[in-house]
């Protein structure tokens, strides 16, 4: 029984997501809806890593850009299918996450953010110096649209982008919420309280890390692959500071340790950088100053504040809530 | 001959200016365990300031330069008390620091933007004197920063040894919990430790906006590279930041000297990845370390 319910909010989670711009048919809302799905798959597969692993993994953003590239590089220069480019993506972000991921196998904590912001870094350069393959500065222009059948993923307002936006992150949450529960999630927990201990039990910290890592770049991959398809071009900006910083305040705002607090997270920061888009730099100001002003009042996130409102019914805490 | 002179004077530059930024970084890390992700905006911040005392304010050239210094000096213990303090005791805060201090970075990026405006900026040359090393002139700023880097690291070395201050700083790093119960209070090393450590990434900020340009982005170069050189020498010695800052600078001017500019950073974060592997408590620490 308990089972049952623990499901039952997934097909109301599917409607709201399917409902959402039928109800919502301004253009510029459709957007806004598309991009609060790219960044709450974003938010959810970094935080996979950041939070719920407790890794320092700084490289999500140069997995965000492979991916990009990636589909960029091959719907311009190769005949394929634009869709295929999709997965094709996703495994790119993996096989570079296994560079990335050198550094955290004999390092620990903050040296791990060194070397994989570092990471992120690095792509930049490699990016601007393969010029012939990558379009240097001037990134990749014209770059072909998903189509499914007849129709371009743009007619009517975007909706087939949001559609394909939405059923991403349903399917990442998804992958979140089994991670979350299976034994590779309750390890990693363990892993991250008590590395000692859980070694001692036979938990194999790199091995695990390595599964949680290469999980979390595939999301970002196709996710950048979907930004590509959906601006229509790339630049080097996906490897940034912007959507490094935003993509933290999401995260930050929702609740690090929560594992749907960054979908809320990216709500919120969404419609508040669209409302301070006119504001040019002071938008970056007030995105840097809810980060801080979260971590300094709400450690927790969102998530933290709505565990503070009374709970309907009594159940034993989950590993869930008291990470 | 000319080539090896170029690269040597390139080296000790280099060297210099991650020094700077590579010994402040170090200082932080070793007695306050985290690390100041907001360095480089800091360095830029110094060289903006020191450009309006100049420009702005008519100050000459020294004072500007000395007051900008000073200035964000002060702004270090703001720095200190509104990113560092409130999260250094909770659980998991380390990563809130960094998550903090990258923070500050877009903080003092966009206010830069909003401050001084988009159009890029340059200090003077520091001083008009000359010297011919084996065929290449070295002069002003670059003449500076070989000399003044490594003597403001020393003179911090020093005073780590000798003044109490110093003491303090260096029996916190060995043992925290001894060290208080000596009676010394950590908020106070804290701060003198941050102060000092973004007073010598302003003197870089200096030395950079002389030689190149001040843009709001400036100090990302920069911090990247005293990463690195803290891979390399072991975060937390400053034998070893010494070292590795003019190692990393020799790598990096050898290999911008045969590889060009756009494959420079790529072989150095190549070698930072290598040496993390090999060695990860760095290169050039054999101590045990006092984690």
């Amino acid at each position: 029984m308990g089972n049952l319910r623990a499901w039952a909010g997934w097909p109301a989670y599917a409607i709201v997501l399917a409902v959402l711009p039928l109800v919502l048919t301004d253009p510029h809302t459709r957007l806004l809806l598309i991009l609060i799905t790219m960044y709450g798959m974003l938010a959810l597969g970094w935080n996979l890593t950041l939070g719920f692993a407790g890794i320092f993994n700084f490289a999500q953003i140069g997995f965000f850009g492979i991916g990009a590239y990636t589909a960029g590089i091959l719907a311009t220069r190769t005949g394929i299918d634009p869709w295929l480019t999709l997965p094709i993506s996703g495994v790119s972000a993996v096989l570079a996450s296994l560079v990335a991921f050198l550094p955290v196998l004999r390092l620990r904590g903050i040296y791990v953010g060194l070397a994989t912001y570092v990471f992120s870094q690095l792509c930049i350069y490699l990016v601007l110096g393969q010029a012939g393959l990558t379009g240097g500065s001037n990134g990749i222009v014209g770059i072909p649209r998903l189509t499914l059948g007849e129709t371009s993923l743009r007619a009517d307002g975007r909706i087939g982008y949001y559609f394909l936006g939405a059923a991403l992150l349903f399917a990442t949450t998804l992958l979140v919420r089994l991670i979350t529960r299976s034994t590779l999630g309750l390890s990693l927990l363990a892993i991250r309280d008590n590395e000692a201990l859980a070694t001692s039990r036979g938990v194999s910290r790199v091995r695990q890390h390595l599964i949680v890592f290469m999980i979390g770049a595939a999301v970002a991959g196709v996710a950048g692959a979907f930004n590509t398809f959906l601006n229509g071009v790339v630049s080097t900006d996906v490897f940034g500071f912007g959507y490094l910083t935003l993509l933290l305040s999401m995260i930050f705002l929702g609740g690090s340790g929560s594992v749907y607090g960054p979908i809320a997270g990216a709500v919120v920061v969404t419609l508040v950088t669209d409302a301070l888009q006119d504001a040019g730099a002071w938008r970056d100001v007030t995105v840097a100053l809810l980060i801080l002003v979260v971590l300094w009042i709400a450690p927790k996130g969102l998530a933290g504040l709505a565990g503070l409102l009374p709970r309907p019914s009594r159940r034993p805490a989950t590993a869930e809530e008291n990470a | 001959m000319n080539g090896v002179s170029a690269i040597l004077t390139s080296a000790l530059v280099l060297g210099g200016l991650y020094l700077l930024m590579a010994a402040g970084l170090t200082l932080i890390w070793s007695t306050l365990r985290v690390f100041n992700f907001g360095h480089g905006a800091l360095l830029m911040f110094g060289a903006y300031l020191s450009w309006t005392l100049l420009d702005r304010a008519g100050l000459p050239l020294l004072p500007a330069l000395i007051g900008g210094v000073l200035a964000l000096a002060l702004l270090g213990v703001a720095y200190e008390f509104l990113l560092v303090s409130p999260f250094i005791r909770r659980p998991n805060g380390d990563m809130l620091v960094m998550v903090a201090t990258l923070a500050a970075t877009m903080l003092l990026q966009s206010a830069a933007l909003l401050l001084w405006g988009p159009e890029i900026k340059q200090l003077p040359p520091l001083g008009s004197a000359r010297i011919e090393l084996g065929g290449s002139v070295v002069q002003g700023t670059q003449l500076v920063t070989i000399v003044l880097a490594p003597v403001l690291v020393g003179l911090l070395a020093l005073a780590l040894r000798r003044t109490g201050i110093g003491l303090t700083v260096r029996a916190l790093e060995q043992n925290r919990e001894h060290a208080q119960l000596l009676g010394i209070s950590p908020r106070r090393v804290y701060l003198f430790v941050v102060t000092i450590a973004i007073g010598l990434a302003a003197v870089a900020g200096v030395l950079l906006g002389s030689m190149r340009f001040i843009s709001p982005a400036m100090g990302d170069d920069p911090l990247l590279r005293a990463f690195v050189v803290l891979a390399f020498g072991g975060a937390g010695s400053l034998g070893g930041t010494i070292a590795g800052a003019y190692a990393i600078g020799l790598l990096e001017a050898v290999t911008t000297y045969y590889f060009g500019l756009s494959w420079s950073p790529v072989l150095v974060f190549l070698a930072m990845i290598v040496i993390m592997l090999a060695r990860p408590e760095g290169l050039l620490r054999n101590q045990v370390r006092s984690a």
